[in-house]
């Protein structure tokens, strides 16, 4: 629990620090967030408010008259204010407009748009609150959303000004949780004039999905229209056709029951860190999409999910998210957050190392979530992210830029991780999350790390002469960003389908050629490796380099299919930078023997 | 390594008491802790968002 016990600051118990730090933290920690999150958004509420000038609000009414409708608001309902202020999304709209008055990000549209999202704040504290009441806000894509409440159409306009109002219904209903729903709270522009009634066709009611098993509850609101949902800046409203708001309640009973009949202490903690999920379509099979952003408490964006599990883990990974984000608006982590990025083995990209953290917190809730599962497919989860996790919590360990905070987290979690017994799998499931984890590092280091240039010179002058390779230079190069590296998981989504679906395995055996179209970051001869033909696949990397010298891909694939053989290969699998700057500085060079000198396994040709 | 069972002081003042009314009459001094840490957040925006491959959001 989070006690109140300073004066000035916020005070976590030491238990409850404990708890969150192993990577746990039950429903009760996770609520008191809520509170220290409310001082967070005051803050910057009130930052943002000094900020602002009542000119930047346009043809809206002044910034002061917004601010004041909410405290008459709070005046009358002071929870009802809180609920609105502490609307996740409305965290995101400071963080965007600061970003914007402060020009770290440019936006085309006019900036009163923006500035409007505070009378849109007003006007839902003012119905929540029963006021009566008037205030005009901004048209959007021909829209009027109203957080959390719902979006009022206007299909002739595109943008402009319209007006919310009530005569006010204080004393009709003051707990009910659907404000307007029976009042006659209107959104009016020209002669059109929407009720926020449930018959009126032109307003549309933010959907909910709940769900509720063995007497364990979660329930959020699906918000797919709100501006500032994409965790970034303004994104057009985007409602959810019934059939797909129908699947995310099908989906979330599903998730759900899983959650709690599986680990209903973690279950509760997800419960209470989520109050608002921002759909996506789907993503690809295997590869769900999903985000959370630390100035949006409590909410999730993801995509449809491929089926219950893979939803239930996405709201596990999420909410870890949310809690830790929640953490460090609290205590520092990292001392020097401006260092060289490092790898994250769950992502495409180098990640600064504050975000490294988000990740291994969010895999370590993962991972404990796959290891009480027994099927293969989980059994690969567990055992390619309880290797991964040992990696890069094991670098951490050492890694100078952490706070005492963060060196304490990473201690926790590291003891977390290797508390957990050795998760059950067969050989073949073991083979391909070994496989995967070493890919996947190779793949990241080819395309983000640069090999020295002197070490280039010296091995092919060594190469030109018949001599020996050089050795292997330290590793001092700090990554730099390949913005073309993508679906660096390609082999390992093939893994989960070989062992979880082998008709649809079977189907990519029978068109090769065609596996990349079905699995974007695929070459045929992965599908070689992942059946165990290691010789098939060796020689189906070195016909793709042959072509393709510089091809990250098939390097990891080279390395992965030469260690499956018993031939030596960790300088490709651990530098493979080297071989591969190597192999482009000697165009006429065979690969594989390329490949083979690297690994000190011959001599040059 | 710090110990595992004290309590922790954070960095972040304690505004649960405080009304929104009373929000502007306050010290800005007051909050310049907090704020500053909010700030340091909201100059890199790429450093807020966090998920599984939000890159691919793109």
């Amino acid at each position: 629990m989070i006690a109140d016990t300073s004066e000035s600051h916020h005070v976590i118990a030491g238990h409850d620090f404990h708890s969150l730090a192993r990577g746990h933290g039950d429903a009760e920690s996770v609520r008191q967030f809520t509170v220290t999150e409310r001082s967070w958004r005051l803050v910057g509420l009130r930052h943002l408010l000094a900020t602002l000038t009542d000119e930047q609000a346009g043809p809206l009414p002044p910034v002061a008259d917004a601010w004041k409708l909410i405290l008459r608001a709070e005046e009358a309902d002071e929870d009802a204010v809180t609920d609105t202020v502490m609307y996740p999304q409305v965290g995101i709209w400071i963080a965007h407009l600061l970003r914007r008055l402060g020009g770290v990000v440019t936006d085309t549209e006019p900036l009163w748009t923006d500035v409007g999202y505070l009378h849109a704040v007003a006007a839902v504290a003012a119905v929540r609150a029963g006021l009566a009441f008037a205030v005009d806000v901004p048209v959007r894509a021909g829209v009027v959303v109203l957080p959390a409440l719902g979006m009022a159409r206007f299909p002739d306009a595109t943008t402009g000004v319209a007006t919310v109002a009530s005569p006010g219904r204080r004393d009709d209903n003051p707990g009910d949780d659907n404000p307007g729903e029976d009042g006659p709270v209107t959104v009016s522009l020209g002669d059109t004039v929407v009720r926020l009634a449930a018959d009126d066709p032109a307003w549309r009611p933010a959907p909910r999905c709940h769900a509720d098993v063995d007497g364990a509850r979660i329930a959020f609101l699906l918000d797919d229209v709100d501006p500032y949902r994409d965790l970034r800046g303004y994104s057009a409203p985007a409602p959810l056709p019934p059939a797909d708001l129908a699947r995310w309640q099908e989906l979330l009973t599903a998730a759900w029951t899983i959650l709690v009949r599986q680990d209903r202490a973690r279950a509760e903690g997800v419960a209470a860190a989520l109050t608002t999920l921002i759909p996506l379509p789907a993503a690809k099979p295997y590869r769900p999409l999903s985000a959370s952003c630390d100035e949006a408490f409590a909410a999730i964006v993801a995509s449809m999910p491929d089926d219950a599990e893979q939803f239930a883990m996405t709201l596990v990974h999420e909410t870890q998210h949310v809690k830790l984000g929640a953490l460090l608006h609290l205590v520092t982590f990292v001392d020097d957050p401006d260092g060289p990025a490092v790898y994250a083995p769950w992502r495409d990209d180098p990640r600064p190392l504050s975000g490294l953290l988000q990740g291994v917190y969010a895999f370590v809730g993962i991972t404990d979530f796959w290891r009480r599962r027994t099927d293969p497919g989980s059994r690969f989860e567990a055992a390619l992210w309880g290797r991964q996790l040992r990696r890069v919590l094991a670098a951490l360990r050492t890694d100078s830029r952490l706070s005492p905070f963060g060196e304490r987290l990473v201690a926790e979690l590291y003891d977390t991780v290797t508390g957990w017994p050795q998760p059950p799998a067969d050989a073949d499931t073991t083979r391909l999350a070994a496989s995967a984890a070493a890919d996947h590092y190779a793949q990241w280091r080819a395309l983000h790390v640069a090999a020295p240039e002197d070490w280039v010179r010296e091995a092919v002058l060594a190469w030109n002469s018949g001599g020996p390779r050089p050795a292997i230079p330290a590793t001092v190069i700090a990554p730099v960003t390949d913005t073309s590296a993508r679906w660096l998981d390609g082999r390992a989504v093939l893994a989960r389908i070989h062992l979880t679906d082998p008709a649809q395995f079977a189907a990519l055996l029978h068109a090769p050629g065609a596996v990349a179209d079905t699995i974007p970051g695929t070459l045929p001869a992965d599908l070689s490796l992942i059946t165990g033909d290691a010789a098939a696949a060796l020689e189906g990397y070195r016909a793709h380099l042959v072509t393709d010298r510089g091809s990250p891909r098939a390097w990891a694939g080279l390395g992965l299919a030469l260690d499956a053989l018993g031939r030596p290969a960790a300088d490709l699998l651990e530098r493979p930078e080297l071989a591969r700057a190597l192999a482009r500085a000697l165009p006429g060079a065979d690969p594989l023997t390329v490949a083979d000198w690297m690994t000190g396994a011959a001599a040059p040709c | 390594m710090m110990p595992q069972t004290a309590d922790v002081q954070t960095e972040v003042q304690d505004l649960s008491a405080m009304k929104l009314a009373d929000l502007q009459h306050q010290d800005p001094a007051r909050f310049s802790g907090t704020l500053r840490r909010l700030l340091s957040r909201v100059e890199q925006p790429s450093r807020s968002i966090s998920g599984y491959n939000p890159q691919r959001l793109d």
